[in-house]
């Protein structure tokens, strides 16, 4: 920032700005529609397996 | 109520559950394929439930998950070479996803340019840009210092605009010429 702002720089710095909102509002919209999918139920389920099997093997006490 | 202090695993199981969809989430930004990304999911679960012991409650589940899917990915990767992890069509693969148009940048030119860049600039841009974790959670989840996290932000975003910017050029005359200049104001 040492140099001083011309319109073509406040320009440049306002077109940046506005690429790194919609550059946000892209990966937030690709992120954001996986992550709004729910679980899948195999998911769930190897959960519940590895739940059980740990419970199964109660106490583990050494490792 | 809440479903803690039923025994000792409860809330790691719980945790995991509240985890799985950002877990799935950042698997697909990072290879781009669903079902890879599944599969990865799958075995981040089973690594993170075999070494749960090794994590500290009340630290960032979030950024330990993370860690594990990352490195599987990685792993995979030098397993397969580039076979998960192609430049092209990948990221267009996943278009069913809601198209979101914002401004003149569509979904679709913003993914293939996103598969384009170099692995460590996308993760860092989509850990930052996408997952909420801060510029020391993802230096974490990358074993690197947050400085090359903000670098490689800042890199990502400067191919990221070259890249849209080229191929935007036949769609929008007069931005053409604006996106050259920033593009020039980036260099060095």
């Amino acid at each position: 920032m040492s140099k001083k702002p011309t319109p073509v720089n406040d320009h440049v710095a306002s077109g940046a700005q506005d690429f790194d909102r919609q550059v946000s509002g892209l990966l937030q919209s690709m992120y954001g529609a996986v992550e709004s999918e729910g679980i899948p139920e195999k998911f769930l389920d190897l959960l519940e397996k590895l739940d059980q099997a740990e419970r199964a093997q109660l106490p583990v006490k050494d490792r | 109520m809440d479903i803690s202090a039923t025994n000792d695993t409860y809330s790691f199981k719980h945790d995991l559950l509240a985890q799985l969809p950002a877990m799935r989430a950042f698997a697909v930004s990072l290879c781009g394929k669903p079902d890879i990304a599944d599969d990865l999911v799958q075995d981040a679960l089973m690594n993170a439930w075999s070494k749960q012991s090794s994590f500290q409650p009340g630290t960032n589940i979030k950024a330990w998950l993370f860690t594990i899917v990352r490195n599987l990915f990685y792993s995979r990767m030098r397993k397969r070479g580039r076979e998960i992890q192609d430049s092209d069509g990948l990221f267009t693969e996943r278009l069913s996803v809601p198209p979101a148009q914002i401004a003149n940048l569509d979904m679709q030119d913003f993914k293939t340019a996103l598969a384009k860049l170099p692995e460590d600039q996308r993760e860092a841009i989509i850990l930052i840009g996408a997952t909420g974790l801060s510029y020391e959670e993802a230096a974490a989840v990358c074993s690197c210092a947050v400085g090359t996290i903000k670098s490689r932000v800042n890199r990502a975003r400067h191919r990221l605009q070259e890249l849209l910017a080229v191929s935007g050029a036949e769609d929008f005359g007069p931005d053409a010429r604006d996106a050259s200049v920033t593009q020039r104001a980036f260099v060095g």
